[in-house]
């Protein structure tokens, strides 16, 4: 059994463990900042195969190498906010396992784009076959451990404000 | 050199996640009630110590991507604003450990091997920070 009771390891997962460092509450900043390396990642693997398609793709496999590197300082940052909230659940808990998950599969995605981007050092030209399955094997892990993090926000409430502040939300207001 | 301080500062950083997750773990951010103190560490120097110590990590990856001199002493003089904040809470860590009737403080959860690992990875990454900042061994 959980020594401090659902109710109360609930009630503290929804207060941020630093308001100035992971957002005040109700403000999460974790999901906030997972938009940068999403959307630099997602950038870069369409690059990659636009890479194939113009004349000479030497440009855009350089900017997609560019995109994976702003992609991988982005999670870094997202993924120190994001161990804040991760501290704010009990452990034991289905919560718990599902943000160990959320977590490790996240670090291997940093590492696969970390281990991407060596990969295309000195590279001229389009990107390679390789590289691009690479990016999208990244992609789609980023896709599982996405889903797990909306899990952790929609399902399980971590870092979502109270549901009677919710609620206070749909209080009708006619002058 | 630079691709060392890189590997040792992800090292430290591993360990003082872990040291982090002790401290929470063992209420070091709790602050209602009036039931005894639970931590002698201040949050503030807690998350300043961990925030500037990222921030660094940040700047020395871009450092290695673009290889500019500037950065790396930029990210020299990080890491020592972290060891400073490190420091302060190692020595009120050590300083409480010896009085017996303190150690249910949430600081006290953390055990002598990882405070001494995270410090030898801390020195071993600042030094390196330093002789590449010097442009000892190259790149």
């Amino acid at each position: 059994m959980d020594a401090m009771g659902t109710d109360e390891g609930h009630r503290r997962t929804k207060q941020p463990l630093s308001a100035a460092l992971a957002g005040p509450y109700g403000h999460p900043f974790h999901p906030m900042l997972v938009t940068v390396p999403i959307g630099a990642w997602v950038s870069s693997l369409v690059l990659d195969v636009g890479s194939h398609l113009v004349g000479d793709g030497a440009g855009l496999a350089d900017a997609a190498r560019w995109l994976i590197a702003i992609g991988v300082i982005g999670a870094l940052a997202a993924g120190a906010v994001g161990f804040l909230d991760f501290l704010t659940i009990p452990p034991h808990t289905g919560a718990h396992r599902t943000a160990v998950t959320h977590l490790s599969v996240n670090l291997s995605v940093i590492v696969l784009f970390a281990v991407n981007w060596l990969w295309r050092i000195g590279d001229t030209g389009p990107t390679a076959a390789g590289q691009i399955v690479l990016s999208a094997v990244g992609l789609a892990a980023l896709g599982v451990s996405g889903w797990l993090g909306g899990r952790l926000a929609y399902h399980f409430g971590v870092r979502v404000a109270r549901e009677s502040d919710q609620a206070s939300g749909f209080t009708e207001k006619r002058s | 050199m630079d691709v060392a301080a890189l590997v040792t500062w992800i090292v430290t950083a591993g360990f003082g996640f872990s040291m982090l997750t002790l401290w929470v773990r063992g209420g070091g951010t709790r602050t209602e009630g009036m039931t005894a103190t639970t931590s002698h560490f201040r949050p503030p120097v807690v998350f300043g110590h961990f925030t500037i110590a990222v921030i660094g990590l940040v700047l020395w990856i871009i450092y290695l991507l673009t290889d500019t001199t500037a950065l790396a002493w930029i990210a020299f003089g990080v890491l020592v604003a972290v060891a400073i904040l490190g420091e302060t809470l190692v020595i009120r860590w050590a300083r409480d450990r010896r009085s017996t009737n303190l150690r249910r403080l949430a600081e006290q959860q953390i055990p002598p091997v990882l405070v001494g690992a995270h410090g030898i990875f801390a020195v071993a990454t600042i030094v390196l920070v330093f002789l590449s900042a010097l442009g000892v061994g190259g790149s």
